[in-house]
């Protein structure tokens, strides 16, 4: 129903509307208000990365404080000097990226399958698998644990990349986009002689960007912050994720909050880094399709 | 176009790539889901089958089962932890509904508003929380919740200085664990729902609006009349998403106050790890495990009704 | 537009294809489990405080028995570090060989299978069963008779009161029962408006030594909940009591509880070396010298002793370990060589299971932050006399359900006694019957 052409003119919607108004008396009002809660939402945030560079003793000290008053960054030098850190923060990006690419791929591949044949069992499996979202993840731990322990796959990359390029949805999203995708042009490449992988690959990925967008984001922000998957197949400190070793520091080194906070920031600022970069693609993906009504 | 397309239909050499050519349209779909599939039954299909089937049986572990037939969801209903559990969780996915998505909806209304210039800054600003670990969730706010040093109790001391507003143990007082967990999520996830409802806003085409004013209708009335409706579809994402999400709270319990104090903050998620878990009785955690899903489906179907399906009108 | 995609996905396939690269390279650097020629064994603990000791002891045994193979310590917090052996172990791999187990948890790890060594038969040939003060350093990792786990601290319970407080107020000590204590702690209150003694809620550590002190733990001989004994409820009136006439206060949480007992607000605990001397000197570093040790109040209505045992951390042997005799050499030999259980001594002022080593000087010299009290006199003293206790597969459940339905309830709500610990021992035998298959 939707064209390229459509889609572009409904995302432009927003911008091509009634004059803002951002200073009559409403507008200020509004605005106040909106980045007040903007502040109080970075607040907490804010509060842990300024803490990271707070000695010890002002974090639980009196006066509570934001700003540092004396900055120190011996909480990163000790970070790095105690728990192998960099090993960690490597791990993290080879499951994040090819995590990423694995769901991306194999999600919009059957996400295709889905939107536009008809085969066999398409709409049962499809209903299946939606259900299949419902089922809490923990339930599932004890048998896919046996599963890893008989393929030997403890503390290797292929547990923690594989599992989780299992969803259903991302196939669920990719569907969505590609379906409202003309059948016209698939008609036409076909005339032209293409293969139907070609299809996919020329005609189909390019086009639902926005959807591969919003996918590859989840995906890689859902990759980079897990924790408990890899807390139940990891062993080896050096395979650790950086979720999981900055989790298996709230232990022992409680007391030693400046450590803790250090990882906790630079655990979180990859992905914020990521999100920035492709943020405009993520927030064109949503408007154009995530919630669509369709077949 | 055209040469390439006798090149490209000559390429097919021999027997098999012509069969494969004239098939693949009927063999494509098949082709295309099977590397999905595949893992999928491995990582997906056979854990929920076994997990389901383990859920009619008593026994420790990885050892010898017994069969129990439908004694482990028996004994569900009875069991006070599982009710508790429920309640804590249903506590937090009303917040989420009725709080958050709200929230989450005026935010929208009024960065779509014409009142708002930089609404790329604010998109981003509160998309923020949503991609924080759970991990560093937990560590910034075991700070910011704190009794003593917290800064939250900081905040409202500015606010009332002195007796009557005491300093609140958010992770320690059995009263209000809960809503601390509510307020952890509202600040995670405002975010995102602002999105999905600011995706439906700018789907509603402006003639709707500019009809209803020239006839004559207020803000409130084209709001009533025309944006509710035309959301529809959104409002059913945003709502089985806010249950389906709700009932999933794990990470942070898990990591904040083990379900703490005494169970006030015990989740189902929690309840069901605990019990496969730490008392390993799978089979019992697999009956928690398939009733909350069957909890979550009707659920889902309440509110497909409710909101009559993905259609708008 | 297609080249703009095409050159976005060229861009992030590049990165991909260099983190396999990457990937591959690392992983085949990735250290594995026992590398090289010498063996590796691996130990997992939860704690710091405790391999601290335990590196030094490994040490030792280096130097003197120049062992082939290595060890390494790995710090997990506590319930993910017991959820893990927990799976691995069951698996049949991915644990480690030795492990810290913490006595709330030891019963997991009993239902079906016990997958550690048991250790009373090599321990009996060594000739060491009798040089142990058992009471700390096999019954809690003990069930049905066989010891799987040893521990070095002895926990014997004591009272650790701030006399220069109590002796401010009057209060004579020592004082010997606990209604002379409920007595001193209504006069206490009454005098400076503070109180001798705290009881918390949400543990039941408290409720444990003083009812184990009467000869009744959470568990009976065979593994079955006894909550509901008159022992019990005479402890639990004990401290409701406590708290309604003002001698006692619950325990504040977290920070505040330090707060308190660093002011004088709370002037006494009970509780074993890990909490008079390890937590107090740790949290409450200023309040050195403040502190004197006696042994516990008994009760006159029962026979009871004036000590208990609470707590405490065993070192265990998994059954899967492949390397269990190297192992077992290790652990037990650490626990019975008084040089190595001194360490912990000098680490963090704990006293040793070993009876022997008490021969040394060092254990019973005065401690300053004891105001030069020998301490380890008292406890040389008193520790012949810890009472027996019992652990068993429904350890967690129980002690979970009288937490929940028992102590919880009565000390915040006031439920009677009574009624509390038979809600608790209704609850606890509930879940244990669901469970048995």
């Amino acid at each position: 129903m939707s064209t390229q052409v459509e889609m572009g003119q409904r995302v432009g919607a927003t911008e091509n509307e009634t004059p803002s108004q951002p200073f009559s008396p409403l507008g200020i009002l509004v605005n106040a208000v909106l980045l007040l809660l903007v502040v109080l939402t970075a607040l907490p945030f804010l509060f842990m990365a300024f803490s990271a560079f707070k000695p010890n003793s002002e974090i639980f000290g009196e006066p509570i404080t934001l700003f540092p008053r004396d900055w120190t960054i011996l909480n990163m030098q000790d970070l790095l000097a105690t728990v192998p850190f960099a090993r960690w923060f490597i791990n993290t990006v080879i499951v994040a990226v090819l995590g990423t690419i694995l769901t991306v791929t194999l999600s919009s591949l059957a996400g295709f399958a889905f939107a536009k044949y008809d085969f066999w069992g398409k709409n049962v499996l499809f209903t299946l698998m939606l259900v299949t979202i419902l089922i809490p993840f923990q339930v599932l731990l004890v048998p896919q644990f046996q599963i890893i322990r008989t393929l030997g796959w403890f503390n290797t990359y292929q547990a923690l990349i594989v599992p989780g390029a299992v969803s259903a949805f991302g196939i669920f999203l990719m569907r969505q986009y590609t379906i409202s995708l003309p059948n016209e042009l698939l008609d036409a490449a076909r005339v032209d002689g293409a293969s139907e992988f070609t299809i996919w690959w020329r005609v189909i990925f390019p086009l639902v960007r926005p959807g591969l967008a919003v996918l590859a984001i989840l995906s890689f922000t859902n990759n980079w912050n897990d924790f408990f998957w890899p807390l139940i197949v990891t062993t080896e400190p050096s395979m650790f994720v950086i979720n999981l070793g900055i989790a298996s520091l709230v232990g022992p080194y409680d007391y030693q909050y400046g450590i803790l906070l250090s990882g906790a920031l630079l655990a979180s600022l990859p992905v914020i880094i990521v999100f920035l970069f492709f943020q405009r693609q993520f927030l064109e993906g949503l408007t154009a399709g995530a919630v669509k009504g369709g077949g | 176009m055209a040469t390439q397309t006798s090149a490209r239909g000559a390429s097919g050499s021999g027997p098999s790539s012509s069969w494969y050519w004239r098939n693949q349209r009927r063999l494509a779909p098949y082709l295309f889901i099977s590397p999905f599939f595949i893992l999928f039954i491995v990582f997906g299909l056979y854990p929920i089958l076994y997990s389901f089937w383990l859920s009619f049986y008593k026994g420790f572990g990885f050892e010898e089962k017994t069969f129990f037939g439908l004694g482990n969801y028996a004994y569900l209903l009875g069991d006070e932890r599982y009710i508790k559990s429920v309640r804590n969780t249903t506590q937090y996915a009303l917040g989420s509904l009725f709080i958050l998505s709200p929230l989450a909806l005026l935010l929208a209304l009024a960065i779509n508003s014409r009142y708002v210039k930089w609404k790329g800054l604010y998109k981003t600003a509160f998309f923020f929380p949503v991609i924080t670990s759970a991990v560093v969730i937990t560590i910034i706010f075991s700070r910011v919740l704190d009794k003593q040093y917290g800064i939250l109790n900081l905040g409202l001391d500015y606010l009332k200085p002195g007796a009557g507003f005491g300093p609140f143990g958010w992770l320690e007082d059995p009263q209000i664990v809960m809503i601390s967990f509510i307020v952890m999520g509202i600040w995670t996830y405002t975010g995102i729902n602002m999105l999905y409802w600011l995706a439906g806003l700018t789907g509603i085409s402006k003639d709707f609006y500019e009809a209803a004013e020239v006839d004559g209708a207020n803000k409130v009335q084209s709001f009533r009349f025309i944006t509710l409706p035309l959301l529809r579809p959104v409002t059913l994402f945003v709502a089985i998403q806010a249950i389906v999400g709700s009932y999933g709270l794990f990470a942070q319990p898990l990591l904040l106050t083990e379900g703490g104090p005494s169970d006030a903050s015990l989740t189902v998620t929690l309840y069901l790890y605990q019990q496969g878990f730490v008392y390993f009785n799978v089979g019992y955690a697999s009956a928690i495990a398939y009733s909350m899903v069957l909890l979550l489906l009707v659920l889902s179907i309440i509110n497909i009704v409710v909101f009559q399906g993905y259609n708008t009108d | 537009m297609n080249t703009l995609d095409r050159r976005t996905f060229l861009k992030q396939s590049a990165v991909g294809a260099a983190a396999v690269a990457g990937g591959l390279y690392l992983g085949g650097c990735a250290p594995g489990y026992n590398t090289g020629a010498t063996r590796t064994l691996n130990f997992w603990a939860f704690s710091e405080t405790r391999t601290a000791w335990q590196e030094q002891a490994w040490e030792l045994y280096k130097r003197e028995k120049r062992p082939d193979f290595n060890i390494e310590f790995l710090i997990l917090p506590y319930s993910q570090m017991h959820d893990k052996i927990m799976i691995t172990a069951q698996a049949g791999s991915g644990g480690p060989d030795i492990a810290d187990i913490e006595i709330g948890q030891f019963g997991r790890f009993t239902k079906g299978d016990i997958i550690f060594e048991e250790l009373t038969p090599r321990l009996q040939q060594m000739g060491m069963l009798d040089k142990l003060y058992r009471g700390s350093a096999l019954d809690p990792w003990s069930f049905n008779g066989r010891a799987y786990g040893i521990g070095n601290e002895l926990n014997t319970v004591l009272l650790s009161y701030k006399w220069q407080a109590w002796e401010a107020a009057g209060i004579q000590t020592p004082i010997n029962d606990w209604s002379d204590f409920a007595e001193s702690a209504r006069a206490y209150k009454e005098k400076t408006g503070k109180y001798l003694i705290d009881f918390p809620f949400t543990d039941s550590g408290s409720f444990f030594n003083m009812t184990l002190q009467q000869g009744v733990g959470f568990l009976g001989r065979e593994g079955r909940p006894t909550l509901n004994t008159p022992e019990g409820v005479r402890s639990l009136s004990y401290q409701q009591d406590a708290l309604r006439d003002g001698g006692a206060i619950r325990r504040p949480a977290g920070q505040s509880y330090n707060a308190a007992l660093q002011s004088g607000d709370i002037a006494s605990l009970v509780g074993p070396a890990w909490n008079f001397s390890g937590f107090v000197q740790q949290n409450l570093p200023d309040t050195a010298g403040q502190w004197h040790l006696q042994a516990m109040p008994v009760w006159e209505a029962s026979e009871s002793v004036p000590t208990s045992t609470q707590g405490g951390t065993g070192v265990t042997v998994l059954t899967t370990s492949q390397f269990v005799e190297e192992a077992l050499d290790f652990v037990l030999w650490e626990h019975t060589t008084t040089e190595a259980v001194m360490f912990d001594f000098l680490e963090r002022q704990v006293w040793p299971t070993f009876r022997p080593a008490f021969e040394d000087p060092r254990l019973t010299a005065p401690i300053p932050f004891f105001d030069n009290q020998r301490v380890g006199e008292l406890i040389q003293q008193v520790s012949p006399e810890i009472p027996t206790q019992y652990n068993g597969p429904f350890y967690p459940e129980t002690s979970a359900a009288l937490l929940r339905e028992g102590v919880t309830p009565a000390i915040l709500e006031f439920v009677p006694a009574e009624q509390a610990l038979a809600a608790a021992q209704t609850e606890a035998e509930k879940i244990i019957e669901f469970e048995s298959a």
